[in-house]
């Protein structure tokens, strides 16, 4: 700051001037004094101002020089010499791996991260803490060791999740809490997405916050905020989000429409998006994609062999790959199993009606009696009929509540074999039966009403138009009320239930209110008996317990979808790895439990050497994949930090950085402001020293010396 | 080399030449000695008629219009315009300031030069010149006579003055005014820094006596307008009195006070039907002559 002396050069050399003046002849005086006695006022503030702009312009251009800086926060502070804590967020989603041409946006965040702890002095603490579906704190308190935390960061990489910021911020917040008087910094090194910041939104706020509502007066406002929004401000991706089949349960030659919804994020384009089953390419379609739409792409199915069939849906490579396929598994069954316990004349119809068209064979329908079914094992059938089988011994009654709660579709019909008393021990009934009606001779036919035309038993059925179902009814049971999770199917009339279901488990229960054969009903010779069955036989067959394909998730309890998993078994993930399946206690049931069911892909069971078998399509839950940059200028309203400081690479922020820890250097400032004063002096000078107009000029004086003024000819 | 006296000194031959067919009108009437083409308060003899008068005893007959006496039986004289020649008297100030000259020429020289080009133009017109150089006083003064050597010896006087000592215009013209007692044409080259009103009251005495005045106002470019020169300190040349200042500050109030000053001048001047002419010494001599001869000439048709 000594050169701010050059301050003085222009009184300098204003009085150097006055020493050197040249003495000039002139040939009168008496017009430059009445001139500069007519002028002296403004000649001496243009002197003035002349002065002030040259003296202010020598004080810039030396304050520039001295580099200066200004803190722009905590001016009391000793400019950054207090040891600091620091915090990263990383956004770990899956949508931080998006990568066009130089930019990836992953490897960029990671350096950035880096090169915040390269920027902590000795004596600096970091922590780390990742953002995904919940907030993953790797180090609780803020470390010193930052070669620990360098090679943690350097050991990370994106998962197969989304991220929830509003989460991870309160984290940070915690691991600060005893950082007594050091400075205290929170990075959010994140992909800009709008998605990971919705959280801060009271309206968006997810229902699993663990950290509670998210309050920015409890922010302690010396912490300063920093976010790196890395990725793109013009995203483009395009991705299979979910696939469905039509119908839902396969059989060997039933003709089958998978439908793909396809998204798209950017401007409306036609891609092709391919079908492979088996590896094998069986269809492609090039649908014209609105900007950031969603269309639905039909493929028909092929002639496919029974089996499980490992299929996926895919979209050209872009940006973010790891949403670009979509993986299922596509179930053909050769038959639906099903079993009819009671006897012979009560299964009767049941079984004709089951076993239609199958020309007297029984197919994969199968009948025995109450007493045997406590030597059958179950998890064969798909569906469990009980006509007139009640009452029924206490160990069976447990290994069908087994058996339902696994995901089997139980339904009863009654009978004369057992009282009202019998239903009344069975929890899983979806009512209590209290007594069985006799229903009057005038009253005996009944409409049956479908209550819920909407229910996923009824899926695919369709009766012809107009067509109202009516039986008569001899005998019915009869409760007051449903249990929970029940609900009423079907009505016959408007005041005697048919048909009630109860979802226990993952399995249902029926409960019908006549019997299978007619001595309660007409029910067996009525139209509506034998659609009904295969109703539910074929939701029993495809119910919940063989989905298409599941989402990628930390921990999934295999059991469900593979109940006769053993701790011998090896499930192998897409990349050939061995996934890790563990025996864990639920309760009084063992079950088998995956960890790190991560990998998008086709997984596959090896049992005894037997050639693998894919059991389970795994894929990425799409919710980060509709890339929405979100602006740096919302944060600070979303977040309630005003002091947000945001940067959109890793330069910037380490430019931001160096401004809040030493100050804001002020050296482009002053030397702009030296250009304008600079410019302003050009201006005022060259004002005074401008080239008038002449006098001869002015009073228009002739060639001939006549001077052509207003009131000459 | 030879040093060059007279006209040579002051014009070369190419401006000798190219000023050699103009002439310079008196406006008015003017009394001199010789027959000339200018007008004469007089009648006399000349192609122009004037009017008719009665005979008289003693009139020449052969001024008798005869044609009247066939008309009227009446004697009447045909009287005819007298013509006469223009004397000229050139009053050139040699003060102090007419020193100044901010290119080559002094306005000292410049006036020289302008008394040279007007006296060879009167002389070419069989006129007669005479000259007044005065400064504080009147330094010397010569009569008006028609001949080249005359004209070299007003020259060579005007040559060995040098621009010195104050100005004291007034006094120096009333002298002049005093001293020439017939119509003349009188030109007046100088800076005119002097008090303009007592200035005019002395052109207004050369008016009352019916001479015809011509006023060159001499100045300098630099005087003009002063808008080339830089910050100096500036001494009066001719009282000796300093200032410092900053031409290019006071160059628009500069502009005002000698536009005024000017203009002191110019009214008068116009009112009393002097011919008021600003010389700017910057511009070529023999353009300028012969620009004002020129109009002066277009305008006394």
């Amino acid at each position: 700051m000594f050169a701010a002396a050059a301050a003085i050069i222009p009184l300098i050399l204003h009085l150097m001037q006055k020493r050197r003046t040249v003495r000039m002849p002139f040939s009168t005086l008496r017009f430059l004094k009445a001139a500069q006695k007519r002028s002296s006022n403004r000649i001496r503030m243009e002197n003035f101002l002349l002065w002030l702009l040259r003296t202010l312009l020598m004080i810039a251009i030396a304050a520039a020089f001295a580099v200066p800086v200004i803190r722009t926060v905590n001016l009391g502070r000793l400019m950054g010499q207090a040891h600091r804590d620091v915090v990263i967020i990383m956004d770990v989603s899956y949508s931080m791996g998006y990568e066009t041409g130089q930019r990836r946006v992953w490897e960029s965040t990671r350096q950035t991260a880096l090169a915040i702890l390269r920027g902590l002095q000795k004596g600096d603490r970091a922590s780390v803490i990742l953002a995904g579906d919940r907030p993953t704190t790797l180090i609780e308190k803020p470390s010193a060791d930052l070669a620990m935390v360098q090679t943690l960061i350097e050991s990370l990489a994106p998962r197969p999740e989304s991220s929830h910021l509003d989460e991870a911020l309160p984290e940070a917040l915690n691991a600060l809490k005893e950082s007594g008087n050091r400075e205290r910094e929170i990075y959010v090194l994140t992909d800009g997405q709008a998605l990971p910041w919705a959280g801060f939104d009271s309206t968006n706020r997810a229902d699993h916050t663990v950290a509670g509502p998210w309050d920015p007066a409890r922010v302690d406002k010396d912490i300063a905020f920093f976010a790196l929004l890395a990725g793109s401000r013009s995203p483009e991706n395009c991705r299979p989000v979910d696939v469905t089949l039509s119908p839902s349960l396969l059989m060997t030659n039933t003709l089958a429409t998978l439908n793909a919804r396809i998204a798209r994020t950017g401007p409306a384009s036609d891609l092709a998006v391919t079908l492979f089953i088996d590896n094998a390419e069986v269809g492609r379609r090039t649908p014209l994609l609105d900007a950031n739409g969603i269309q639905t792409v039909a493929f028909p199915l092929p002639p496919l062999t029974p089996g499980i069939h490992a299929a996926r849906v895919t979209t050209p490579a872009d940006g973010l790959a790891v949403d670009d396929a979509f993986h299922l598994l596509i179930r053909i069954r050769e038959q639906l199993p099903t079993l009819c316990v009671g006897d012979e004349q009560d299964t009767l119809f049941l079984m004709t009606a089951l076993t239609a068209g199958q020309q007297g064979k029984a197919g994969g329908v199968a009948t025995l009696n109450a007493d045997a079914l406590k030597e059958t094992s179950l998890r064969d059938y798909s569906s469990i009929f009980l006509v007139n089988a009640l009452p029924l011994a206490g160990q069976t009654m447990l290994d069908l509540e087994q058996y339902v709660k696994n995901g089997g579709t139980l339904t009863l019909f009654p009978g004369d074999n057992a009282t009202p008393a019998a239903y009344r021990d069975w929890s899983i009934l979806p009512a209590k039966p209290d007594s069985v009606t006799e229903v009057p001779q005038g009253g005996r036919v009944r409409p049956l009403r479908l209550l819920l035309t909407q229910d996923p038993l009824f899926s695919g059925f369709a009766l012809p138009p107009g067509a109202t179902p009516t039986l008569a009814i001899r005998r019915a049971l009869h409760w007051p009320n449903l249990e929970t999770n029940s609900v009423m199917v079907i009505e016959a009339g408007s005041d005697l239930p048919f048909l009630a279901s109860r979802y226990f488990g993952k399995g249902r229960v029926l409960l019908c209110a006549v019997s299978a054969d007619r001595r309660w009903s007409t029910l067996p010779m009525t139209s509506f008996f034998l659609p009904m069955l295969h109703q539910i036989v074929q939701f029993g067959a495809g119910l919940a317990k063989e989905p298409l394909y599941v989402w990628t998730t930390p921990t999934m309890i295999l059991s469900d979808s593979l109940p006769d998993l053993t701790e011998n078994d090896q499930i192998l993930m897409p990349d050939g790895r061995l996934l890790t399946v563990r025996p864990v206690r639920q309760g009084s049931d063992i079950l088998m439990e995956a960890e790190g069911v991560e990998e998008p892909g086709i997984y596959t069971l090896s049992r005894n050497g037997d050639p693998a078998s894919p059991v389970l399509a795994v894929n990425i839950e799409r919710k980060e994949s509709a890339l929405e940059p979100i602006e740096g200028s919302a944060l600070g309203a979303l977040t309630g930090l005003p002091g947000f400081r945001v940067a959109l690479d890793g330069e910037d922020l380490q430019q931001q950085i160096n401004e809040y820890r030493r100050g804001r250097p002020l050296t482009e400032t002053l030397f702009w402001l030296a250009l304008l004063l600079a410019i302003a002096e050009g201006w005022l000078a060259n004002r005074i020293c401008r080239n008038r107009s002449t006098l001869v000029a002015t009073v228009k004086v002739q060639e001939s010396g006549r001077i052509r003024s207003p009131a000459s000819p | 080399m030879v040093k060059k006296e007279g006209i040579a000194a002051f014009l070369s031959p190419q401006e000798r030449q190219s000023l050699a067919r103009l002439t310079l009108q008196s406006r008015y009437v003017v009394e001199g000695n010789l027959a000339g083409r200018h007008r004469s308060p007089n009648r006399g003899a000349s192609t122009e008629f004037a009017d008719h008068r009665a005979y008289f005893p003693g009139d020449d007959p052969k001024r008798l219009d005869w044609k009247v006496l066939a008309r009227t039986d009446r004697y009447f004289i045909r009287r005819y315009q007298d013509e006469t020649n223009l004397r000229v008297y050139l009053i050139v100030d040699r003060s102090g300031s007419m020193g100044y000259g901010s290119g080559n020429v002094t306005k000292y020289q410049y006036a020289c030069r302008l008394a040279a080009a007007i006296g060879y133009v009167i002389l070419n017109s069989r006129d007669s010149v005479g000259l007044c150089v005065y400064s504080k006083t009147v330094d010397a003064s010569l009569g008006a006579r028609n001949s080249f050597s005359h004209l070299n010896n007003l020259l060579k006087t005007l040559q060995q003055f040098k621009p010195e000592s104050d100005t004291s215009t007034a006094p120096a013209l009333h002298r002049v005014a005093e001293d020439v007692h017939r119509r003349a044409l009188i030109v007046l080259i100088s800076d005119l820094f002097d008090d303009p009103p007592e200035v005019v009251k002395a052109l207004a005495h050369f008016r009352k006596q019916h001479h015809d005045v011509i006023v060159f106002h001499t100045l300098d470019p630099m005087e003009l307008d002063l808008s080339t020169c830089k910050g100096a300190e500036f001494e009066d040349m001719e009282t000796g009195e300093t200032l410092i200042a900053d031409p290019r500050a006071l160059a628009d109030a500069y502009q005002k006070e000698i536009n005024d000053f000017i203009e002191q001048y110019r009214q008068p001047c116009a009112e009393m039907n002097i011919d008021y002419r600003v010389v700017n010494t910057g511009h070529p001599l023999d353009t300028f002559v012969r620009a004002y001869l020129e109009e002066r000439r277009r305008l006394s048709r």
